[in-house]
């Protein structure tokens, strides 16, 4: 049974060689030579036949798939009721506890003053800058001393009201940037709240 | 895979009841029996070859069609059997081999010989069992056989060559090897020389 040539054989033949072939095989392999026992195997390989099934397996195999199918197929539609009221319930116990809630609250809008309002109010607000600008340098001028190096030429006494427009002109860039910041501010307001 | 086989498989998933019969049909002769050959117990055999059924339909789905059907049937079999030996009490062995082992007329001591070594056969490992069984009784190729078992054509090969070792041991233990037997093999040898 160990000779590779007769394992070879059978496997080509797995219900058995041909008497003749496996004779001479036999003749010609020294392993296998005086082996009974190969026509023995050989002989009772075609014997061996797979058992019939019953009958009337094949009716009742299939009538337990199909049977097996049908419940399998009908037991969803039992539980879709109940899932759905389970879900439901989920759902209003979900709400009341208040794990669902809206979003948060957006701001309200405050509606600012008037341009109206505001553009007096810029504009009340340069006067009393100037006005204290102005009365400020006025007070001071008196206190201004004279050089210490040497004499320097007594300069025209110039009359209040002058004096007074070149602080205004001196203090004009600050008056312009007070009068642009409003300006943007009114540009950047929300178009609603835009006047006229 | 065939494509017949594909087809059945469709019809069968669409629920064609027909196609499910089919099925049963196309493999229960093999199903069965390699049940009877490893279980050695034909209720059990029947009872496991129904429960390997259910299993395939609910299996079908996930079938690859890509390979073919009859090695994964088999498959699911091999393993419904090995389970059910592995859970099942050890009890005395049912199956009657006189009736099922041949086809025709005997013309000599075949049925005797047939069953002994059937005999031997179940005293085997059941992985050279069942190789043997798939190969000798059935008639299935290597390649089927390996997709059976999840294991490689050469396993395969050796598990059928020792089967065939063993087999042949145990049958020269049992004096299966009668010396007239032997000598008339003597005479055919020197004939053909």
């Amino acid at each position: 049974m160990t000779c590779p040539a007769w394992q070879r054989l059978l496997d080509d033949n797995p219900r058995g060689l041909p008497a003749g072939q496996l004779r001479d095989h036999v003749a010609g392999c020294r392993a296998c030579a005086g082996r009974a026992e190969l026509f023995d195997f050989n002989r009772a390989l075609p014997h061996f036949i797979p058992p019939e099934p019953p009958p009337g397996l094949a009716g009742v195999i299939t009538a337990a798939v199909l049977d097996e199918r049908h419940r399998r197929h009908a037991r969803p539609r039992r539980w879709v009721p109940v899932a759905a009221l389970a879900a439901v319930a989920a759902l209003l116990l979900a709400v009341g506890l208040g794990v669902w809630r809206p979003g948060p609250p957006r701001p309200a809008v405050v509606r600012g003053p008037s341009l109206r309002d505001t553009a007096t109010r810029a504009e009340k607000a340069g006067r009393r800058l100037l006005d204290n600008t102005v009365g400020t340098a006025a007070s001071l001028l008196p206190q201004v001393e004279r050089p210490i190096m040497g004499p320097m030429p007594e300069p025209a006494l110039r009359p209040l009201r002058d004096t007074a427009d070149g602080v205004t002109v001196g203090l004009a860039p600050v008056t312009d940037s007070a009068r642009r910041a409003v300006h943007v501010f009114f540009r950047d307001m929300p178009l609603g709240l835009k006047p006229g | 895979m065939s494509a017949d086989d594909a087809t059945l498989v469709r019809r069968c998933l669409r629920g064609d009841g027909d196609a499910v019969a089919q099925l049963v049909a196309r493999f229960q002769g093999d199903v069965y029996g390699l049940c009877v050959r490893l279980l050695r117990h034909r209720h059990d055999a029947e009872d496991v070859a129904q429960e390997v059924f259910l299993r395939v339909f609910r299996g079908l789905e996930g079938w690859d069609s890509s390979r073919p059907l009859k090695p994964w049937v088999m498959s699911i079999a091999v393993n419904r059997c090995r389970t059910h030996l592995a859970s099942r009490p050890r009890r005395p062995e049912l199956v009657d081999y006189l009736h099922e082992t041949v086809a025709g007329p005997p013309a000599d001591d075949s049925v005797e010989l047939v069953r002994e070594i059937r005999a031997a056969l179940e005293e085997l490992r059941l992985e050279y069992r069942t190789v043997f069984v798939l190969f000798h009784e059935q008639g299935q190729p290597y390649e089927e056989i390996a997709l059976a078992l999840d294991r490689p054509v050469g396993t395969v090969k050796t598990w059928l060559h020792r089967a065939r070792l063993e087999l042949l041991e145990r049958l020269r233990k049992r004096g299966m090897i009668p010396a007239d037997d032997l000598a008339a093999f003597r005479l055919d040898t020197r004939r053909t020389e």
